[in-house]
């Protein structure tokens, strides 16, 4: 399918673009990397008269770490570069891996970091690790800029908290505490390209004597928007990791999630992987935490 | 609306003018009758319409070609000088990696991007990078010899290599 | 070895002759061809399963800029010239466009024709059809059912293959193709069975998704002539069901078949021909129309298929009785739907000699996308049914299923279920042969609960597919006084390397080298009728009306070498472009030096033609039975050895190993890509790629969600066997070799999944979820576990006074 006729308007500032956007309200869409957006217009699922492209934006492309503050991710950097960056694999290495298992290669080499968060689908990778770390979005509009954590971005089904006009403009990734172990898991039921049954992402930091001091738990394809497993820290800190333990965070994911039946299993199997994930996730950071020394 | 873009396809600056709203593949096939760039399922999975831009492989049939004003682009065409055939143009055919050959152009791109990218890739990176590239009629082991093989033509100063 | 002594060309991993072209992106596809003054044509759909075309409302359409026209069912109807807008390769049950009623979703009720893609694809958009919406049936089994809505009010037959001549004008039914065999007594048999097993297998529909999809572009000639260049893999029926529209002498249609992006039997017959020629012959201007992706899914699809099973063994292990009973959702047209049924239908008990048979296939009309060819045929549906069956009887009679296997299957002069004679059948050295390569031993098939971790096994199974018979090949070879070699051949080039094998060929029998030959690609006004590329056929058929041609040019050439040379044209040898006396090398001619002898001009020709045609003994209506059901069997076995992972039911296969009985193979490495690439299509059929259909409407019509088989998903190890039981007819031994490795595959996994956690899974395709449900399923049947909802009962039932079965 062809594509409707559209303007592509070309801003250099995020503020200039959040003005052309809120000028254009209701027939403008952002564009970054584009990969999901141009299905959807190939598909003449959505028809907006004008693009605002923001890879012309000067200095969004940014990756650094700051200490005391983490790894800063200016909005425009690819998931290829997530995944390759020496500095996030030293880092974040959890990111590294979880950008490596988007879509596929061509995808990863268009797709940003913002581009992929403000596109808001249930079923994508990144959002998991991200909110287990507690990374936070810098939304930039015309006029103002405020910082949200990444738990509180997704409201809904494509439905994100960015205000018209708003923009992702980077990514904040605390370092976490030391020991911290962090892990994604992709489950795919089907082919090895597919997307996600479900994925589970996992954050431990020990406390001392092998005890947990504190665990994320974020689950992604089994509710409107990824899941941040409420509970956790009541159930662990403070306490040593069992197999029963663990079955007590396992019990904490049915009443939280709300899977639907699809291609890729019905709504009972991904209840059963989303509990065999979340113990699977929980022990994969578990041995990749490092109690702290002394 | 229309504009004016300039690209360097296959080493040629082509000064071009393109509606907003033109695909990189349309565009390639229709105005510069390159059509090694084969669409496949219009979804940016198959990697038929494989392409680089700016070395980096790219789907075309999900690229605005008003986007790329400055950007360097590669297709099949401008992988063989003459006879001479690229490294992995002449893996592909000592390995017979092709069987219908509306993926190959694709998929040698593809190839070339990874060997340039991660020369030194492993099995499990070669396979993860390509998987994107999809050979319907599964010739993937012959496709994965071919990999090999380019790899170590490209590790190797190359001896006159023709199409004859 | 013998071979490489015996002949030059023949079984030499030869380098392909499209090569180069396909390297560097060079091979022209249909999609490429352009010409002056083009228009893009693009079809507007049905909503609905099953509805009345109440009124097409052009009006906005047509005010689009660029639009040429805008057509529907009604315009055709009312076209003169278009003396039958109905086409179809069994019945003449579809429309050029939806005339009367729109059959399934997707259904084409109107066609926009404009300057370009993008006004034609606006305009679509306010294409206004006004629908009046008809009971529909979307359940192979439920069509059968009196009172089903009737999908087709009549049928006409189209008799435009003689294999199908024999199907009947129908009306009143939605069954349109009935395939029975009856052999021996089966009612007998059952009777005195110790054992009856007795199941239920299914196949659900799935895509061909060749990445080129279909493309036609149509123009009317100065002559007035139609000439087509299509992606279809049945040149010559496209030229006949052309001419059929327009009332036109076959010679004032051209079809023209550049290389396909392959076809998998999705691009058979007529497909968009009908409507790009209709579109050219009434705006007198060149169009194309090529299909996107998603309409891909609703133009043509692999059969779903309901397999019923019975099985009555002794207490020995002898199998004494089978039945089957199969329904094959063909979908809203016939296509090539009754083939399939009679092909795949007398083939349903497997490469087996049972005493007593009785077979029913039914293929059925219903208000789904139409069903066709696919690579296999049908077969590997049936083999789903019958060699997951020979597994649950081996089990349940603890013999080792390999063993059960080999007991039971056919050797040569064994009658098939038709009665047939068994001639050059290769199953047990096919089954040996995959056994060895995956180090089988006798299973023995643990009970393992969910939960407990990976669990490994390792299974065969085995499947043999008849070739489409009658059918016919033909072809013309010219030789050049210079020794080149020119083949007139309309085998379609779709990946398979046909080009490369028919050159080989001709090569050999005119002992000039592959590099002298060239191969015309399909061109009806220059290279004669051939059936279909499809269906394993081309090697020997093709292959055998270029041998027989070239012969005609090589007995010209040692006649006059003879005469020359003063010898006995018997005493003669053709090879490496000279004549020679055998044993007296130097008493020779080159090829010009013949020519130069025989002709005296310069770039003087030599033709040969000949017309290969293959005869079978028609099954006899009622009972199936033929003397010669087929020209030749080609046969297949796989192994597989898999790890179930019980927490989440996944299967992973750690090694696979196809074997195929090829006959001899022309080219080793051709033959080892059809093979792995068979397997690896079916591998994909059997975890993860289906259409996913809810009343009629697929709900994963994009490759974003219908999943195709990736590097990541091959085997770690993936091993392919060429099998050479020569055929006696075969050009040099050979049979074909583009579908055997597809037939046994997804019971290959099954039966390992069975052999690693005790689960057998029936319905296609093989998800996690199946496998775990089946789990669950297990423990709580035996006590253990909180299960998920209930699945299917066991599969053996005991004949009264029988003793008790294991599992």
């Amino acid at each position: 399918m062809t594509i409707h006729q559209l303007d592509l308007l070309q801003p250099t500032t995020l503020e200039e673009a959040s003005a052309l956007y809120l000028e254009h309200e209701g027939d403008a869409s952002f564009i970054a990397g584009g990969t999901a957006l141009l299905i959807y217009l190939r598909e003449r699922f959505y028809q907006p008269g004008y693009l605002i492209d923001l890879k012309t934006i000067r200095g969004l492309d940014y990756l650094r770490h700051e200490p005391g503050v983490g790894l800063r991710i200016g909005a425009l950097v690819t998931h290829w570069t997530m995944e390759r960056s020496p500095l996030v694999r030293q880092h974040v290495p959890v990111l590294a891996e979880t950008y490596r298992e988007v879509g596929n290669v061509r995808v990863r080499h268009a797709a940003t970091v913002g581009g992929n968060l403000a596109h808001g689908d249930y079923r994508l990778d990144p959002p998991a690790p991200l909110i287990a770390l507690r990374a936070r979005a810098r939304l930039v509009r015309q006029g103002g800029a405020r910082e949200l954590p990444l738990e509180d971005f997704f409201l809904d089904i494509y439905t994100t908290a960015l205000e018209p006009g708003e923009i992702v403009a980077e990514v904040i990734v605390p370092d976490p505490p030391p020991g911290t172990g962090a892990v994604y898991l992709k489950y795919q039921s089907l082919s090895a390209m597919d997307w996600p049954c479900l994925g589970v992402a996992a954050a431990l930091t020990p406390g001392p004597d092998g005890s947990v001091d504190d665990l994320r738990v974020v689950l992604t394809s089994v509710a409107s928007r990824p899941v941040l497993l409420r509970g956790v820290n009541e159930l662990v800190r403070g306490q040593r990791l069992t197999d029963r333990l663990i079955g007590e965070v396992q019990a904490l994911v049915d009443e939280q999630i709300d899977p639907t039946d699809d291609i890729r299993g019905s709504a009972w199997y991904k209840r059963e992987m989303a509990r065999l994930f979340v113990g699977r996730a929980i022990r994969a950071a578990q041995a990749r935490a490092q109690a702290p020394r002394g | 609306m229309k504009r004016t873009i300039t690209l360097t396809v296959n080493g040629a600056p082509r000064q071009l003018t393109v509606e907003d709203h033109w695909l990189l593949s349309d565009v390639l096939r229709e105005q510069l009758k390159l059509y090694g760039v084969r669409e496949g399922c219009g979804t940016g999975v198959c990697g038929s319409c494989t392409v680089l831009v700016n070395g980096a492989p790219t789907a075309s049939c999900l690229t605005l070609a008003a986007r790329l004003d400055g950007a360097r682009i590669e297709t099949i065409e401008g992988l063989s000088q003459g006879p001479r055939l690229h490294p992995v143009q002449e893996a592909f055919l000592e390995e017979r990696a092709f069987q219908c050959g509306y993926c190959t152009p694709g998929y040698i791109l593809a190839v070339k991007a990874l060997l340039e990218e991660l020369p030194d890739a492993d099995e499990e990176e070669t396979k993860h990078y390509l998987a994107g590239n999809y050979c319907r009629c599964a010739g993937y082991q012959d496709i994965l010899r071919a990999v090999q093989s380019a790899r170590l033509k490209l590790a190797q100063p190359r001896a006159g290599a023709t199409a004859s | 070895m013998a071979i490489d002594l015996e002949y030059s060309v023949i079984g030499k991993r030869v380098p392909r002759l499209d090569g180069l072209k396909k390297v560097t992106g060079r091979p022209i596809y249909t999609g490429d061809i352009e010409l002056p003054g083009m228009l893009h044509a693009v079809l507007v759909r049905s909503p609905h399963p099953h509805a009345r075309i109440v009124r097409v409302d052009k009006h906005r359409a047509e005010r689009v800029p660029g639009v040429v026209a805008v057509v529907s069912g009604t315009d055709i109807l009312n076209t003169p010239g278009v003396v039958d807008p109905w086409v179809g390769p069994v019945f003449k049950d579809q429309g050029i466009l939806a005339l009367d009623k729109a059959r399934h979703i997707g259904d084409p009720v109107a066609a926009v024709v404009a300057e370009s893609r993008e006004a034609a694809e606006e305009a679509r958009e306010l294409v206004e059809v006004e629908y009046e919406p008809l009971p529909a049936v979307f359940d192979p089994v439920e069509a059968c059912k009196p009172g089903a809505p009737l999908v087709h009010e009549v049928l006409r037959p189209s008799r435009a293959f003689a294999d199908m001549a024999h199907v009947a004008e129908a009306g009143g039914t939605n069954i349109c193709y009935h395939q029975k065999v009856r052999k021996g007594d089966v009612d007998a048999a059952f009777a005195r069975a110790d054992y009856i097993f007795e199941d239920i297998f299914t196949s659900p529909p799935a895509q061909h998704a060749p990445l080129e999809p279909h493309v036609t572009l149509a123009y009317i000639d100065e002559d007035d002539r139609i000439t087509l260049w299509t992606a279809t893999q049945s040149p010559s029926f496209v030229r006949v069901s052309t001419a059929g529209i327009f009332g036109v002498p076959l010679n004032r249609v051209r079809v023209i078949v550049p290389y396909l992006g392959a076809g998998y039997g999705s691009k058979l017959y007529a497909k968009l021909e009908p409507i790009a020629a209709y579109l050219a012959y009434i705006t007198r201007r060149p169009v194309r129309i090529m299909l996107s992706r998603s309409e891909e899914f609703h133009i043509i699809t692999k059969h779903q298929v309901v397999a019923r099973y019975k099985l009555g063994v002794t207490k020995h292990g002898d199998i004494v009785a089978v039945e089957a009973e199969n329904w094959w959702n063909t979908g809203a047209y016939a296509e090539i739907g009754p083939r399939v049924v009679h092909k795949s239908g007398y083939t349903s008990a497997g490469p087996y000699k049972f005493p007593n048979v009785k077979i029913d296939a039914y293929c059925v009309y219903t208000n789904n996308v139409p069903a066709g060819a696919f690579r296999g045929f049908g077969v590997p549906q049936v083999v789903w049914a019958y060699e997951s069956m020979m597994d649950t009887a081996a089990h349940a009679l603890g013999i080792d299923p390999l063993e059960f296997r080999l007991r039971h299957a056919l050797d040569e002069g064994d009658e098939f279920a038709t009665g047939t004679p068994m001639v050059s059948i290769g199953v047990k050295a096919s089954l040996r042969k995959v056994a060895e390569a995956i180090g089988y031993t006798p299973p023995r098939p643990q009970r393992v609960p969910p939960g407990s971790g990976r669990v490994r096994g390792k299974a065969v199974a085995c499947g043999v597919k008849a070739v489409l018979t009658p059918s016919i090949s033909s072809a013309v070879v010219q030789m050049n006084a210079d020794g080149s070699v020119t083949v007139l051949s309309s085998t379609v080039e779709m990946g398979q390397g046909s080009e490369t094998a028919l050159a080989q060929i001709a090569a050999e029998e005119l002992g000039v080298p592959i590099t002298k030959v060239r191969v015309h690609l399909p061109d009806t006004d220059v290279t004669p009728y051939d059936t279909i590329t499809a269906g394993s056929r081309s090697t020997y058929h093709m292959g055998n009306a270029i041998r027989g041609a070239a012969k005609q040019i090589r007995d010209q050439l040692l006649a006059a070498a003879a005469e020359v040379l003063e010898a006995n044209p018997a005493d003669l040898v053709l090879r490496d472009e000279r004549i020679y006396v055998r044993g007296a090398e130097e008493r020779g001619l080159t090829i010009p030096q013949v020519f130069a002898a025989k002709l005296g001009a310069l770039g003087t020709t030599l033709v040969g033609e000949h017309v290969f045609k293959t005869i079978a003994d028609p099954l006899d209506h009622e009972t199936g039975q033929s003397k010669k059901a087929t020209e030749f069997w080609f046969s297949g076995a796989t192994a597989a050895e898999v790890e179930v992972d019980t927490d989440t039911g996944q299967v992973q296969v750690l090694k696979f190993v196809a074997a195929a009985d090829v006959g001899r193979e022309v080219n080793p490495h051709h033959c080892e890509q059809q093979i792995a690439g068979a397997a690896i299509l079916t591998l994909g059929l059997t975890f993860f790629e289906w259409m996913n259909v809810e009343q009629g409407q697929v709900t994963n019509a994009s490759l974003l969600e219908y999943q195709l088989p990736s590097l990541k998903d091959v085997p770690p190890q993936l091993e392919s066997v060429s099998v050479a039981v020569p055929h006696p007819d075969g050009p040099f031994g050979a049979k074909g070799v583009g579908e055997s490795g597809t037939l046994s595959v997804q019971p290959t996994i099954a039966n390992a999944i069975y052999n690693a956690c005790g689960v057998r899974i029936r319905d296609l395709p093989i998800t996690p979820e199946k496998v775990l449900r089946a789990l669950h399923e297990r423990a709580r049947a035996h006590g253990a576990e909180v299960a998920p909802p209930a699945a299917r009962q066991p599969a053996a039932v005991e004949n009264a006074g029988a003793t008790e079965v294991p599992e």
